[in-house]
């Protein structure tokens, strides 16, 4: 079986703090593979270990998302597709899900497994386009596949109801959400033979355009000297927060 | 696409029942046809639609209702008709919004139809306006720790999907709206009085805004915050609960669907701090919440916040606001 993996580089959303004073986020400078898409590349991997096949780890971006490509080989991926773009901050979900497709299109995947949702932007559309461009199903909310030939028995969460439907392939699989850790991760023995693994390069032959203009990100504003009272008796807070308003010409 | 304009709401009906998330869908929709002007077509997409649309009975007639049959037989997978149908009702309308339902049920079609139209497509929206002209969304990113908004390029079709439970439901019709803030509002007690409107200074333009939630109440708990207002010389707000509770009138409503305000002081009491409040005061210069539940949103943004019981801090805080200064 030919398996697909996307996973996505992003920001370690864990490190985002807001800026007191412009309420702007700042995130620390080390990239990591997303959140949902290290359960995609276990999920492909628990495939791989019932049915058989490979693995290749696909995803778009400039050559820093090597990283992550390495990540997913070092956790059990067996090659990796990089989808060269240097203009992925330009592109909406579609220009990505083309982007993507296009690329996989003639590597006759049976099943790409996609994550959820990306921890930077938070679409959870771009499975799904992959899907729809190349003109394939998808199942959303996927927990465990089991394969059977040419086709897959996919257990998934129906909008909170456990549902088991066979499917043939090609098909997307897009994996549930999860707030467990991934059971594999990568090991030092995977990053050094991740070394030996074939790494393939592509252009990404779509514009990294959207319709779509986005402001720049604004956290909830924090004051940087911020009181908060727990505790204190309500007569002590009142009195407090009085000459709090006094001092900042508050009062009427 | 040739001209593109109105705003089309792809509701769902399952078997003659309208979705709750319809609802939500409505409200956004008929809010961005108002703001732009342009039609509000409805559409019914799913089965027994002559059920739900007795239901609705008369509904504003400036509203085109279509209703779509989707037929779950011939596919392999019940997005695929949900997917085709609308596909067709958006190739027929040639809208300038199309609202996708962003239920998980609805989130499987709606992003491939946009796909599928070569068409840009917003999720989980969490508030929808008009500004300039043009349709403006937010949605969360980053973890859900920071906010962006999206606009679209007035010549293309935009695609969104709402974020459950983030906007007002509205009535379609006869047809009421089941929300969180009903449930509580049969919670609250019947006798609630709402504040004289001869006697309130107005919400635009304030200095100072005291505003009250659910934690106010009863009529005693919103007596207290309107002292306190008095006390601050500042004008009343409320939260959309303590409107949907009867405890404030609806014009108090600070928020995504009430006023969006931004005095020098706001200050909330008993008020957790909804998304859809925050987007009303948040550009507010200080802003000091009295909340008793520690972890509401109210306080990430606060200035100054005190843990407390309302019933407690704001008769305090009127006396200590009175208590002569010593100087």
């Amino acid at each position: 079986m030919r398996i697909a993996v996307f996973v996505k580089q992003v920001v370690d959303v864990r490190t985002v703090r807001i800026d007191g004073q412009t309420g702007k986020p700042k995130v620390a400078d080390a990239p990591v593979m997303n959140t949902a898409d290290a359960h995609a590349v276990n999920a492909a991997i628990d495939l791989k270990e019932i049915a058989g096949g490979e693995i290749t780890a696909v995803s778009l971006g400039p050559k820093d998302v090597l990283d992550v490509l390495v990540s997913a080989l070092a956790t059990g991926a067996d090659q990796a597709l990089h989808v060269a773009s240097d203009e992925t901050s330009t592109a909406d979900s579609l220009a990505t899900a083309q982007a993507l497709a296009s690329a996989v299109r003639d590597e006759g995947f049976d099943v790409l497994i996609a994550g959820h949702r990306s921890d930077d932007t938070e679409t959870a559309q771009v499975g799904m386009q992959i899907a729809e461009v190349l003109g394939i199903p998808h199942l959303s909310g996927v927990m465990t596949v089991a394969a059977d030939g040419e086709s897959l028995q996919v257990q998934r969460d129906a909008d909170g109801f456990p549902e088991v439907l066979t499917v043939q392939t090609p098909v997307v699989l897009i994996i549930k959400e999860s707030e467990e850790a991934p059971k594999r991760h990568p090991s030092l023995r995977g990053m050094m033979q991740a070394k030996r693994k074939l790494v393939r390069e592509v252009e990404a032959d779509v514009p990294m355009t959207s319709a779509l203009s986005w402001s720049e990100p604004m956290g909830q504003r924090v004051s940087a000297d911020r009181i908060l009272l727990e505790g204190v008796p309500a007569e002590d807070a009142a009195v407090q927060l009085a000459a709090w308003l006094r001092e900042h010409r508050l009062v009427g | 696409m040739s001209q593109i304009s109105g705003v089309l709401v792809l509701a769902e009906c399952f078997g003659g029942v309208i979705s709750p998330h319809s609802h939500e869908m409505f409200s956004a929709g008929q809010a961005l046809s108002e703001g732009l002007g342009e039609q509000f077509i409805l559409a019914l997409l799913g089965t027994y639609q002559e059920d739900a649309l007795e239901q609705i009975g008369k509904l504003d007639p400036s509203i085109a209702v279509v209703s779509a049959l989707v037929d779950e037989e011939n596919v392999t997978l019940p997005y695929q008709a949900w997917e085709d149908v609308a596909a067709g009702v958006v190739e027929q309308h040639q809208p300038r919004v199309v609202i996708t339902p962003g239920t998980a049920f609805g989130s499987d079609y709606g992003a491939r139809l946009a796909a599928r139209l070569g068409l840009p497509m917003t999720s989980y929206v969490t508030s929808v306006a008009v500004e300039n002209g043009g349709v403006i969304v937010t949605r969360d990113v980053l973890g859900g720790r920071a906010e962006t908004a999206i606009r679209c390029d007035p010549s293309t079709t935009l695609v969104m999907a709402l974020e459950p439970g983030m906007i007002d439901p509205s009535a379609i019709g006869d047809i009421a709206a089941i929300s969180l803030q009903d449930v509580f509002a049969e919670l609250a007690p019947e006798s609630t009085v709402a504040t004289p409107v001869s006697t309130r200074r107005p919400l635009k333009g304030a200095e100072r805004v005291v505003s009250g939630g659910r934690g106010m109440r009863d009529a005693t708990g919103v007596a207290l915050v309107e002292e306190l207002a008095e006390a601050l010389d500042a004008a009343v707000g409320a939260s959309g609960a303590a409107v949907v509770m009867g405890l404030s009138p609806h014009d108090l409503q600070v928020g995504s669907s009430g006023e969006v305000v931004t005095p020098k002081l706001y200050l909330a009491a008993g008020l957790s701090g909804t998304p859809q409040h925050l987007y009303g005061m948040r550009e507010s210069q200080f802003v000091v919440a009295i909340n008793s539940d520690p972890n509401a949103p109210i306080f990430q943004i606060a200035d100054f916040g005190i843990v407390g019981d309302l019933f407690e801090v704001v008769p305090a805080l009127i006396a200590a606001l009175k208590a002569p200064v010593a100087s």
